[in-house]
């Protein structure tokens, strides 16, 4: 425990010029939410909900890199530190992905807040409960079904290419997992649909729904009438809510790929 | 002509594949990296092959 | 044995490290690892580390894989190895933390005799990174010590210093493996000395019969690889 403690006190120390980076980030996206001064509110409300996306986007993308990058480290020697170190893989790697779990939480969070505000600004009163949903239950939906799976995705990258990349092996089996992970994920994907709603939905936002219905804005009634998000404006008995099996399937495989990754960092060489 | 240039294509892809499979499993140290790279390359190699990868 | 190669050749993508290299480190041995750049030393001690895995033969430390059995080896590499940001007291907290052999008493008298500043290693020089990764290193409490190149790019003075540290600071018990293009500096330490020459073994002598013929170890190193 006192060594987890030490190696993430380490990657801390490692990172939190990134994490600072991201975090301050959100001070921009707000900036430019602001920025959004379209008079028609559906248009304004689709602009904003447009950089709250680019904004999430771009955040994975900064977190990936910041969890698998070692070419540095491996010039500087601070890498074959790590490797040597007593510590066993699986204590590093969730060393590194506990601080990056963290840093996307928080940051999620904050998206949360500013999805609201945007939402306030269309003219739609939140509920207490919908708020929670919005800044908690859906960030931790979301970082269970995307931002899980594409870091320990990431570290698994990381720790297998660098297993082999000094010997014959060089850049193979890197870019073997590469291509082949679009097919898994549509594998992963489909057995997942299929296994919708065995459990019940968790239903979050459907009190978002019914603002939406007490709401006299009839520009916000018109995103009621678009099919593909109409599931959100029903009423709430007929809400079903999101997919808990995608949640669960989607961290199993974040757990499989991690426990993967600390098996093979016993093969890594630098 | 097209579907000519495909099926080589595909022929040229599962040959690659099939000696990556081959460096793989020759080249890597325990069984959690031969799973890992065969397993990828047997996807890779079954999606070509059938012609099924879109 | 404390650490064996057998039959040990490594490969990389388009050259050989070492090949067929066959070697055995009893307990308590100071043994000098010379040749020319790019002629295997490295790689040996990063064979014997952990670091790297043989492309054929086996490497044994401790009875077992040298990976497995990390906690009991000392590996100083050749590159600076510690982050930008770390001060004396944070490499001394991942070391206290990480190593249950590390004496952090000891660091501090290591770091004081050593004159180690106790600043961020981003604003120290070369020298000074290179006392501060040698005293995080004698700290321990090890078997098996492999020093890679601890006089790279350091001045006299800090040479000087660490390698009276190394000699102060060895046990009967400990095996010390140490890479140096500073021959005639380091060769007071080695009791046995390891000759490579393009990733083989040209010469494995002692000391002691070299002194009987009547060579120094640098006349050995000029008339073995050159």
């Amino acid at each position: 425990m006192r060594s987890f403690a030490t190696l993430l006190w380490l990657e801390y120390r490692r990172s939190r010029t990134w994490a600072a980076a991201l975090l301050g980030s959100l001070f921009f996206w707000w900036w430019g939410l602001h920025q959004v001064r379209v008079v028609e509110v559906g248009e304004q409300l689709g602009i904003r909900a447009g950089l709250l996306a680019m904004a999430s986007i771009v955040a994975i993308i900064i977190l990936a890199i910041m969890i698998g990058r070692i070419r540095g480290e491996t010039r500087g020697g601070q890498f074959q530190v790590l490797l040597l170190s007593p510590p066993s893989g699986y204590s590093h790697l969730l060393a590194r992905f506990t601080f990056a779990m963290a840093v996307a939480f928080i940051y999620a969070v904050c998206i949360g807040a500013l999805a609201a505000w945007t939402g306030s600004q269309a003219g739609v009163i939140f509920a207490a409960r919908s708020l929670v949903d919005m800044m908690l239950r859906l960030p931790i939906y979301v970082l269970g079904i995307l931002v899980a799976p594409i870091l320990a995705w990431t570290i698994l990258l990381m720790v297998f290419s660098g297993a082999y990349r000094v010997s014959s092996l060089n850049w193979v089996p890197g870019t073997v997992m590469v291509l082949a992970t679009p097919f898994v994920l549509r594998h992963l994907m489909e057995w997942t649909i299929r296994a919708f709603y065995t459990l019940p939905g968790w239903r979050f936002l459907n009190q978002f729904a019914l603002a939406l219905f007490h709401d006299a804005n009839t520009d916000i009634e018109m995103y009621g009438e678009i099919p593909d998000v109409q599931f959100l404006f029903t009423a709430s008995d007929q809400y079903i809510g999101f997919p808990q099996e995608m949640f669960w399937i989607f961290l199993l495989a974040a757990a499989v790929m991690l426990a993967l990754a600390g098996r093979i960092w016993q093969e890594v060489e630098a | 002509m097209t579907q000519a240039f495909l099926i080589f294509i595909r022929v040229v892809a599962v040959g690659l594949f099939l000696y990556w499979a081959y460096r793989l499993w020759r080249g890597t140290h325990s069984w959690t990296s031969r799973l890992l790279g065969l397993g990828f390359s047997a996807l890779l190699i079954w999606k070509i092959a059938s012609g099924n990868w879109m | 044995m404390l650490a064996s190669l057998e039959h040990v050749t490594k490969r990389y993508v388009k050259n050989e490290g070492l090949r067929d290299l066959t070697l055995g480190f009893p307990a308590g041995e100071v043994v000098g690892v010379l040749g020319l750049n790019g002629s295997g030393k490295s790689t040996l001690l990063k064979l014997l580390a952990g670091l790297l895995f043989p492309t054929s033969g086996r490497v044994s430390a401790f009875g077992g894989l040298p990976r497995r059995n990390r906690a009991k080896i000392v590996f100083l590499g050749e590159n600076d190895a510690l982050w930008p940001w770390m001060t004396p007291a944070d490499a001394g907290y991942f070391m206290r933390t990480l190593y249950a052999d590390f004496d952090s008493v000891r660091f501090h008298e290591l770091l004081r005799g050593l004159e180690v500043p106790l600043r961020k290693t981003k604003t120290m020089s070369k020298g000074e990174r290179g006392r501060l990764r040698l005293a995080m290193a004698l700290a321990r409490d090890a078997k098996l010590y492999l020093l890679d190149e601890p006089l790279a790019g350091i001045d006299l003075i800090s040479r000087e210093k660490i390698l009276s540290s190394i000699v102060r600071e060895w046990h009967t018990d400990e095996t010390i493996l140490l890479s140096t293009h500073e021959v005639a500096e380091a060769e007071g330490l080695f009791e046995r000395v390891l000759y490579l020459r393009d990733g083989r073994l040209a010469l494995d002598v002692s000391a002691e019969s070299l002194r009987e013929q009547g060579k120094s170890v640098v006349d050995a190193f000029r008339e073995v690889l050159t």
